[in-house]
C-alpha cells in the first residue's frame, strides 16, 4: 500500500525530501548565524563587564586621590593657622618689648626707628 | 672762580641735606611736650605696632609665599595624580577592547569555518539529486 502510495506520488516524496534536505541546511545555516549572534553578544556583554569594572576602579583611585589631597591639604592649612598663631603671639611679644625699650632705653628705641625706617632723629 | 666754587659746593650742601630730610624726621616727645616740625604723633603703642609690623612684615609674607607655593603644588599633583589614573584606565580599557575584540573575532572565524562548506547553490543541486534518486529508487522498488 505504502509502495503504491509512493510508486504514484513519487514526485510530491522527492519534492518533500528535498525541501527537508534545503530545510535542514538552512536550518544549520541559522544555527550558525545564531552562533555568531550569540557570540558578539557574550563578547560585548564580556566587554562592557570588563569596561564598567575599569570605570569602577577608576573612580576609587580618583576619590582615593581626593581624599589624599583633603587630608594634605587640612594639614597645611592647619600649619599655616598654628603659624600665624605662633606670629601674632610673638607679635604682641615685640610689641611690648618695644613699648619697654620706649621707657627704659630711649636710645636703642631711636636706633631702631633710624634702622628700620632711616629716618633721622631729631631732639 | 673761587666764588663759583663756593656757590657749587654750597648748593650741593643744602641740597644734599635737603635729600637727607626728605627720608623723614622723628622726635620722641614727652608728654605735653613740643616738635619743632608738623608731625603726626603716634603713641607709645601705636610705634611699637609700626616697628612689629615692619620687623613681620617679611617673615609673614614668606610664609604666605610659601602657603601658596605649597598648595599650588598639592593642586597640581592631585591633578598629575589623576592624569596618571585616567591614562592608566585608558590603557586598561584599551587592552579589554582589543583583547575581547580578538576573542570575538577568533569565535566569528571559528563558526566561520565550521560553516564554510555550506553553499547555497551546491546544497540545493545536491537536494534536488537526492530527491530524485530517493524518488527514482523508490519508483524502481514500487515498479518491481
Amino acid at each position: 500500500m505504502i509502495l503504491n502510495f509512493v510508486k504514484n506520488h513519487w514526485k510530491e516524496v522527492a519534492l518533500v525530501i528535498l525541501l527537508f534536505i534545503v530545510s535542514f541546511f538552512w536550518w544549520q545555516d541559522h544555527k550558525g548565524l545564531v552562533r555568531a549572534y550569540e557570540a558578539s553578544t557574550n563578547n560585548l556583554e564580556e566587554r562592557i563587564d570588563g569596561l564598567k569594572e575599569s570605570y569602577e576602579a577608576e573612580a576609587l583611585k580618583r576619590e582615593d586621590a581626593l581624599t589624599s589631597y583633603k587630608k594634605k591639604l587640612f594639614i597645611l592649612e592647619s600649619e599655616r593657622m598654628d603659624f600665624i598663631e605662633e606670629i601674632e603671639n610673638k607679635k604682641t611679644e615685640r610689641k611690648f618689648e618695644f613699648v619697654k625699650m620706649r621707657r627704659d632705653d630711649p636710645e636703642g628705641f631711636i636706633l631702631k626707628i633710624e634702622t628700620q625706617f632711616g629716618f633721622e632723629h631729631v631732639e | 672762580m673761587w666764588s663759583r666754587l663756593t656757590q657749587i659746593s654750597t648748593l650741593g650742601l643744602v641740597l644734599c641735606s635737603a635729600a637727607h630730610a626728605e627720608e623723614g624726621r622723628f622726635s620722641l616727645v614727652p608728654r605735653n611736650g613740643t616738635v619743632k616740625f608738623d608731625a603726626t604723633c603716634f603713641d607709645d603703642q601705636a610705634m611699637a605696632k609700626i616697628l612689629t609690623f615692619r620687623e613681620f612684615i617679611a617673615v609673614e609674607l614668606n610664609a604666605a609665599c610659601t602657603f601658596e607655593k605649597d598648595k599650588m603644588l598639592l593642586d597640581h599633583s592631585l591633578e598629575i595624580e589623576n592624569l596618571e589614573i585616567e591614562k592608566q584606565g585608558l590603557e586598561e580599557r584599551y587592552l579589554i577592547e582589543i583583547n575581547t575584540r580578538d576573542e570575538e573575532i577568533e569565535a566569528l572565524r571559528s563558526i566561520v569555518k565550521n560553516n564554510k562548506k555550506l553553499s547555497i547553490p551546491a546544497v540545493i543541486a545536491t537536494s534536488i539529486v537526492a530527491g530524485f534518486g530517493v524518488g527514482f529508487g523508490t519508483y524502481h522498488l514500487a515498479s518491481r
